[in-house]
């Protein structure tokens, strides 16, 4: 059984047709993030990648310059996911586009059960121009809503399009609708792929991109003392919501022979065993990136050690 | 000139208003040259030469029956695998049993297993229910067998359940299936998305060729049993068109096959893709280039709606369900009218698979927009399976000129179930509105979607002329069929839904020589007993086909 460490992590960027995932998407595959994606679309779309990172086409398979490939899945979302995996240079991280119909918890569901893939996180983006019409359209309400509810990460999109009290209603009209739910704001795709798709290693070159971005901050903590199962989560839990991810090395007082594997994607919190420290000295390393403008190496101490030293 | 056979008969159903009855049938080639009786053809006799053929004459003729919605892919997966319905099903190589109880459910599955001949074949069986058969689990399954791979799947195929064995022929590592949200390895469980983890394994079993073409075969035998002179493949390449294509040829396109299939492929492929309107275009047509003789793709393509009936994802209007209801959209709505758009423009005949209200209404809206935008008549725009919907729905047909291609079996499996856990008695007795079409003069067909309900038109038009439910109640008693109408909405009807009612759905001169032939007259039995009428077998094209009886 591949341990967590090896499972190539999914990320689902779910919306409403015309909320403009695929420029999202085209925005990430142009970035210098330096990890390898696979990227599966299976909107009712065509494939709608921006041309000049194209290196070839074969069929339904796109494949990029910069070593990331495309394909379009027609139902057999489980036939790509396949071919992808047994591609001969696995890909760092997988994106799946769902369909504009689609509910993203329900193709989240490949991610958290396919073997060899774990579940990042889902990403719904919402056109911020008439996501609120929709909600209340007599064929897609409930469709829409959905998609709010299944989201870890809500991305307000085509900001540009929306003047500032409009924005400021839907934001509003938002946070009703997915209370707790992170929510970040974006125009023409513009996100960091650090925070879409999470930190890709601890190294901080992953985290080019994000300087371009003034909103975000980042911090990162490392301790030498085991942690409390428990006592970490609730303090993890008690995180503002302008943390939107962290990602971490955990080492644990009931099971010290193992590294252990923390992510946070908005609300989704997992912590599951990693490879052993194998003569490693243990020691805990956790990355948190957000909006909160709180965040910094003496905040994040703070909240994980509280009155620990 | 070939010789001309005279068919008589005790009577000669035509479902032709002007000559509804006769006795004698004159058949040159494929086709009829006059129907009437041995003395009012005699002019046709004298000129040419005849042979009379009295082996029908204590037999009905009527024209053969025509199914114009079934899929004979999901039927070639399904067929090799052993049923355990809680119904009874009649297949041409055995008549399943109901089957009741918890108890009675686990023999079955024993006494398959003793019967199986290879002790390796993994054993697959279709039809468990919960409220017939009882919960069961790896554990249950591992007292049919510790050695053969059991796997039962749900009547609604969204659940199955494997034993030991089967886990272990897949290869599956327990922990690596207990990560998934919708699987359940101690209880051997995979529904919803986690079937789609069990059939990643299953499928090289499932779908390999040797497989499919044997349940071809056996859809062959189910299609000519049922009294079929013509089905329509509603979704053709439902699976994979390239894979299916040569299967289907090989499998149907051959000198003993008594039946013509219309192909009508998706509109677009199934799971979304390009949509460039032109391209769209260029594949349907470019389908027809493959016809052969028995097999053809026309001017029919498919579009999807709502989700399935059977599968509880339709899309229901106000006020919703009894139960926590959540229905899919199959195509965006938006994609949808932009699709149906670009085929109306071009001419097209579309189909729209329809559940429930709401996706009859987003096929209605978009019709109503596109004869704002574009009028057409004698467009056949056909709403199909139509589930749940409204009386002014069906008005608005009338009004759109559109046609409904109706699975009326719903109401008979479903009728019950969905009264007490999800519509109410009101709209569950009103599923498959045929009455409220028949009254507002809306060409209405029924078909089966087999495999969702028997390929047995017979036991379709006696559901929609009697609305008998699986527990035995009338479900709707204003919604019923007349017998007559109940006959045509499997016969003219159904001709005209597929657009060929020129060629085939009633008996007169010149359309083609395709008689169904029963041993009993549908209008003297009456519609209580319409599925029990014995077929003798089919006429297809001026050749007689009977039905062998089983051995």
């Amino acid at each position: 059984m591949p341990s967590t460490a090896a499972r190539i992590p999914v990320t689902v960027i779910g919306g409403y047709l015309g909320a403009g995932k695929t420029t999202l998407i085209n925005h990430l595959l142009a970035g210098g993030h330096g990890r390898r994606l696979a990227v599966l679309v299976n909107d009712f779309g065509a494939i709608d990648i921006d041309a000049k990172l194209i290196a070839a086409h074969d069929g339904d398979t796109i494949s990029l310059a910069n070593g990331c490939v495309c394909c379009t899945i027609a139902d057999a979302l489980g036939d790509a996911l396949d071919k992808v995996l047994a591609m001969p240079a696995a890909p760092d991280q997988i994106v799946i586009e769902a369909s504009g119909v689609a509910n993203p918890a329900k193709i989240a569901m490949y991610g958290q059960g396919w073997p060899g893939l774990r579940l990042d996180g889902i990403v719904t983006v919402v056109d911020g121009e008439s996501v609120r019409a929709r909600a209340d359209d007599k064929f897609v309400a409930a469709t829409v809503r959905q998609q709010l509810a299944a989201a870890d990460l809500l991305v307000l999109h085509k900001t540009d399009l929306l003047a500032e009290e409009q924005q400021t209603a839907v934001r509003h009209w938002l946070r009703q609708q997915a209370p707790g739910t992170r929510l970040l704001a974006a125009s023409f795709g513009d996100l960091p792929a650090a925070v879409l798709l999470g930190q890709g290693s601890f190294s901080s070159r992953q985290y080019d991109d994000l300087a371009a971005h003034d909103i975000y901050r980042t911090a990162s903590f490392q301790f030498s003392g085991p942690f409390d199962r428990e006592c970490l989560a609730a303090r993890i839990k008690a995180w503002p919501a302008g943390v939107l991810r962290a990602k971490g090395l955990v080492y644990l007082d009931d099971d010290p022979g193992h590294a252990h594997i923390l992510q946070l994607v908005g609300r989704r919190y997992s912590l599951e065993q990693g490879p052993a420290w194998n003569g490693e000295t243990p020691a805990s390393r956790i990355v948190v990136i957000g909006t909160d403008p709180d965040i910094d190496p003496k905040w994040l101490r703070g909240s994980l050690l509280q009155n620990r030293q | 000139m070939e010789e001309i056979t005279v068919y008589t008969a005790r009577a000669v159903r035509t479902m032709e208003p002007s000559l509804p009855l006769a006795t004698a049938v004159a058949v040159r080639g494929d086709q009829i040259i006059e129907v009437g009786s041995l003395e009012s053809m005699q002019p046709w006799l004298q000129a040419h030469p005849h042979t009379i053929d009295d082996r029908f004459a204590e037999h009905v003729i009527m024209p053969g029956f025509i199914d114009p919605h079934l899929h004979p892919s999901m039927a070639a997966l399904l067929l090799p695998m052993h049923f355990t319905t809680a119904l009874e099903w009649k297949l041409p190589w055995q008549d399943v049993p109901s089957t009741r109880g918890h108890n009675e459910f686990l023999d079955r599955l024993k006494a398959i297993d003793l019967e199986m001949e290879d002790p390796d074949e993994p054993l697959f069986a279709w039809g468990h229910h919960p409220i017939w058969h009882g919960e069961v689990y790896r554990q249950t399954l591992n007292g049919i067998s510790t050695t053969r791979p059991v796997i039962v799947w749900h009547r609604g195929f969204h659940t199955l359940v494997v034993n030991d064995a089967t886990v272990e022929w897949m290869g599956l590592d327990e922990a690596e299936g207990e990560r998934h949200p919708q699987v359940n390895m101690a209880e051997g469980r995979f529904f919803e998305t986690g079937l789609s983890l069990a059939f990643r394994y299953f499928n090289k079993f499932t779908l390999a060729p040797k497989r499919f073409a044997d349940g071809l075969e056996r859809l062959r035998q189910v299609v000519h049993h049922g009294g079929h002179t013509t089905i329509g493949d509603m979704a053709a390449g439902m699976f994979d068109l390239e894979m299916e294509w040569p299967a289907l040829v090989k499998a149907l396109e051959r000198d003993d096959t008594p039946f013509r299939v219309q192909m009508i492929p998706p509109a677009m492929p199934l799971g979304g893709g390009k949509k460039e309107g032109a391209k769209l275009i260029d594949r349907a047509v470019g389908l027809r280039e493959r016809n052969t003789h028995r097999l053809r793709f026309y001017d029919h393509v498919k579009l999807f709606a709502d989700g399935g009936f059977y599968a509880g994802l339709m899309q229901l209007g106000p006020p919703g369900a009894i139960d926590a209801h959540h229905g899919e959209w199959m195509t965006p709505p938006e994609t949808f009218e932009e699709v149906a758009r670009t085929f109306w423009n071009e001419g097209f005949r579309i189909h729209v698979h329809c559940s429930g209200d709401l996706g009859v209404e987003l096929a209605l809206d978009t019709l109503e927009k596109l004869q704002w935008e574009r009028p057409r008549f004698n467009h056949r725009f056909t709403i199909e399976h139509f589930g749940v919907s409204t009386p002014e729905q069906v008005r608005r047909m009338a009004d759109l000129g559109a046609c409904a291609s109706v699975n009326i079996y719903y109401v008979h499996e479903l009728g019950d179930a969905y009264w007490k856990h999800k519509l109410g008695h009101e709209r569950a007795s009103q599923m498959s509105r045929l009455g409220t079409l028949a009254r507002h003069n809306v060409p209405t067909a029924v078909h089966t979607d087999f495999t969702m309900a028997p390929a047995l038109p017979l036991n379709s038009a006696w559901v929609a002329a009697t609305r008998i439910s699986e527990a035995g109640h009338v479900m709707g008693a204003e919604e019923r069929l007349s017998l007559d109408q109940a006959m045509r909405a499997i016969t003219t009807e159904a001709a005209y839904v597929l657009g060929l009612e020129h060629e085939i759905g009633s008996i007169r001169a010149g359309k083609k020589a395709d008689f169904t032939i029963l041993q009993q007259d549908p209008y003297e039995v009456g519609a209580e007993n319409l599925r029990e009428i014995p077929i003798w077998g089919t006429v297809f094209e001026g050749r007689p086909f009977p039905i062998k009886p089983l051995k």
